[in-house]
């Protein structure tokens, strides 16, 4: 690796930590103004967890490649060469990342604890395997060699090891801990819960663009291979897909509600952020802006599918954004790649996160919440999370409205 | 009912493994990868049918 090469990726990874940023503005302002501190302070916490995990843990899952692994507390880090060393910072921003999705799928009901423990599994097995498998020419990497399915999975920045991932999780959290108190009062009724702050919404969509144009440009360096007179269309593309998916959610929204909704403009635009992740660099700019068209149309329709058909309370919108965004992203590196075989190795893929991660965090989740619930207690969903976790609010000054659904 | 689904989403995944380890045709196996992922896909639905009668 080039001096420039090296230099390059490495600012592209110290921007990596604003992605994680502007989803935890995200989520904070996506939940109610008595959960805000706990919900904020539990991003920082359950990313810190899910990163330690992963240095504790996840390094001696082989994720740096084949022949060389960095051992229990990344011990073996510094033999590595500086390649490898890239690709493990990497894979440990990824694991924060990803375990962020299912704590915003818990606001406002899933405790501190809970979302640690859902933490240490992301950071120290579940994302090193996927990462493993994805990236570092593990089986799902191999696949092009080994059955001339294209290049192999393509997933340069992490449409399907981070989001759907983190996004499948979230679903499985969300089956174990319950919806919200009060969010379908009967069956095929779902009651709106608005975020309390659309201004850390917008505000997070925005901080987070610039560090996705990080994570799309590192992981397109790393482990698509990328050359350096590439990166222009990875970040083009990235814009691009953000872009397109959020014109076309505001004007779902604008045709549907008769105005445009403020969160779903905010999820259309995170989930073409996402979309971006599979193949940023691979794409056209004509191909990544139809991408983003089609995750911006999918998101509202999403959300709605899941509030009044399959009762799933998703505050944050972990499963239209990070799910259907990153299967959209996964599929659309295959659709649009020349080679031969190439979107049945994306299936593969798909097939591996849906067929075998959701399934096993699943029941790991079900064992787990029996010993630690995950859920609070009603008196705790009453008072609201900083109250009942932190013992103070984050807005002390300001009178909280009263709840009505507990009356 | 819900393990049921935790069983075809486990079964899809064997599907499509093991289309890719024993057929040596091409067309063969993207057909047995797309019914993997149609198995997951059917206990993926069983899954939400479950939580959803569980809830209710």
């Amino acid at each position: 690796m080039s001096e420039t090469a090296l230099a390059l990726t490495l600012f592209m990874l110290a921007l990596t930590p604003l992605a994680i940023a502007g989803l935890a503005l995200v989520n904070t302002g996506l939940g109610r103004s008595r959960s805000a501190a706990q919900s904020l302070l539990g991003s920082m916490v359950v990313a810190a967890t899910a990163m330690l995990s992963f240095a504790a843990v996840g390094g001696a899952w082989r994720v740096f490649g084949a022949q060389s692994s960095a051992g229990f507390f990344l011990t073996g880090f510094n033999a590595l060469d500086e390649r490898k060393q890239l690709g493990a910072i990497f894979v440990l921003f990824a694991a924060g990342f990803a375990a962020l999705i299912p704590w915003g799928a818990g606001a406002d009901r899933l405790r501190l604890r809970g979302g640690l423990v859902i933490a240490a599994l992301m950071g120290g097995v579940v994302v090193p395997l996927m990462a493993g498998a994805s990236w570092s020419g593990g089986w799902l990497c191999s696949l092009g060699a080994r059955f001339g399915l294209g290049a192999g999975f393509v997933d340069g920045a992490g449409s399907g090891v981070i989001h759907a991932l983190g996004g499948f999780t979230a679903l499985a959290m969300i089956w174990v801990a319950g919806a919200r108190k009060g969010k379908f009062p009967k069956p095929g009724v779902a009651t709106a819960i608005p975020g309390h702050h659309a201004v850390y919404v917008l505000f997070g969509c925005l901080v987070a663009l610039v560090g996705w144009l990080g994570v799309n440009g590192a992981g397109a360096l790393l482990w698509l291979g990328v050359p350096l007179t590439g990166l222009p269309l990875v970040l083009a593309d990235t814009v691009l897909t953000a872009a397109a998916a959020a014109m076309a959610t505001f004007t779902v929204t604008r045709i549907r509600f008769g105005k445009p909704d403020a969160s779903l403009c905010a999820n259309g635009w995170l989930a073409g952020l996402v979309a971006s992740s599979a193949a940023a660099g691979l794409m056209t700019p004509a191909q990544a802006i139809l991408v983003g068209l089609v995750a911006g149309v999918a998101t509202p329709l999403i959300v709605e599918l899941l509030e009044l058909a399959l009762s799933i309370d998703d505050p944050s919108g972990a499963i239209p954004v990070h799910v259907i965004g990153g299967l959209i992203g996964l599929v659309a590196a295959g659709v649009f790649s020349t080679r031969t075989g190439q979107l049945v190795a994306q299936m593969v893929g798909i097939a591996t996160i849906s067929g075998l991660a959701l399934p096993v965090v699943y029941l790991f989740f079900l064992a787990v919440n029996r010993i630690l619930p995950f859920r609070v207690d009603a008196d705790g969903e009453r008072l609201g999370m900083d109250m009942h976790e932190l013992g103070g609010g984050a807005y002390p000054e300001f009178v909280l409205h009263r709840d009505d659904s507990y009356r | 009912m819900r393990f049921a689904g935790v069983f075809l989403l486990l079964a899809g995944f064997g599907l499509t493994v093991a289309a890719l380890y024993l057929l040596p045709g091409a067309g063969a196996r993207a057909g047995f990868v797309g019914c993997g992922l149609a198995v997951e896909l059917f206990g993926l639905g069983v899954l939400v049918r479950a939580q959803m009668e569980l809830r209710s």
